[in-house]
């Protein structure tokens, strides 16, 4: 599942940054596969620094959660609330989200063609997410 | 097939060089980059493609019949842009008789040409060489 995360530096229409919500992380060859790579040309060096952004420089809020903040709060939705700026869809079913995920991942793809109503489109293919 | 890329921070146009042999097509493109047609990322180098080919600044065939030396065609391009290196390719184009395409993309349209505007790579293949390394204003 992804949950769109407007930009509103520039515009509240503006999307490019996504809450992943995912129930395990794919592997990078399962990511280029999906992508539509084939071979070692510029495509995969493209997505492998894609793939970075979305799964390893991306902020686990799930994981950040257990490991260093969970005694402080009541909820991890209170986390949230209190340390982000999340959208209210995703402040009003994280602690169900919360328990149906394994990972809860902040993400900004730097790769324009990623943002917005289209780029949102080509993520989820390349999440292997339902349209 | 070598492969060298980077990116530049702040881009409103970049010149690219293309040195083909035989016509370049969608297809040669996508077997160059290494995606498959119809994929999600066929898609978007499709749009790349159809931004490269839309408005090609200069389009020398130097094998066909009457086709300028390389000083004579590149007189009227913007030398400045053009590096030894890629004057090197456009000779080597010469002595092949191959077709040489220079264009720009733009940061200002569509969002997967707006991208491709800030990266910067070259991509040298079987008859096909791809340069947007030199990124201009």
């Amino acid at each position: 599942m992804i949950v769109p995360v407007p930009n509103e530096r520039y515009s509240p229409h503006y999307v490019d940054g996504y809450v992943l919500l995912l129930r395990q992380i794919q592997t990078p060859e399962a990511f280029l596969t999906a992508a539509g790579v084939t071979g070692e040309g510029y495509a995969a060096t493209l997505m492998r620094t894609i793939y970075r952004q979305l799964y390893v420089k991306s902020l686990d809020f799930k994981h950040e959660f257990d490991t260093y903040y969970k005694p402080e709060y009541r909820s991890f939705s209170e986390y949230l609330e209190r340390n982000y700026s999340v959208p209210d869809e995703l402040l009003e079913k994280a602690d169900q989200y919360y328990e149906e995920y394994a990972h809860i991942l902040l993400a900004h793809p730097y790769a324009s063609f990623l943002h917005n109503e289209e780029g949102e489109k080509r993520l989820k293919a390349l999440l292997e997410e339902p349209d | 097939m070598r492969i060298r890329t980077g990116f530049v921070s702040n881009s409103s146009s970049t010149s690219f060089l293309i040195v083909t042999k035989g016509e370049m097509t969608l297809e040669r493109f996508l077997a160059l980059v290494g995606v498959l047609p119809g994929s999600v990322m066929g898609g978007v180098f499709a749009q790349l493609y159809e931004a490269m080919m839309d408005s090609p600044w200069h389009r020398v065939d130097f094998g066909a019949d009457g086709a300028p030396e390389v000083d004579e065609a590149v007189a009227s391009w913007r030398n400045a842009d053009l590096s030894d290196h890629m004057m090197e390719r456009i000779r080597e184009a010469k002595g092949r008789g191959e077709i040489v395409i220079y264009g720009e993309l733009s940061s200002d349209n569509e969002p997967v040409e707006t991208f491709f505007c800030c990266e910067s790579f070259e991509l040298d293949g079987e008859g096909l060489y791809i340069n947007a390394l030199e990124a201009t204003w």
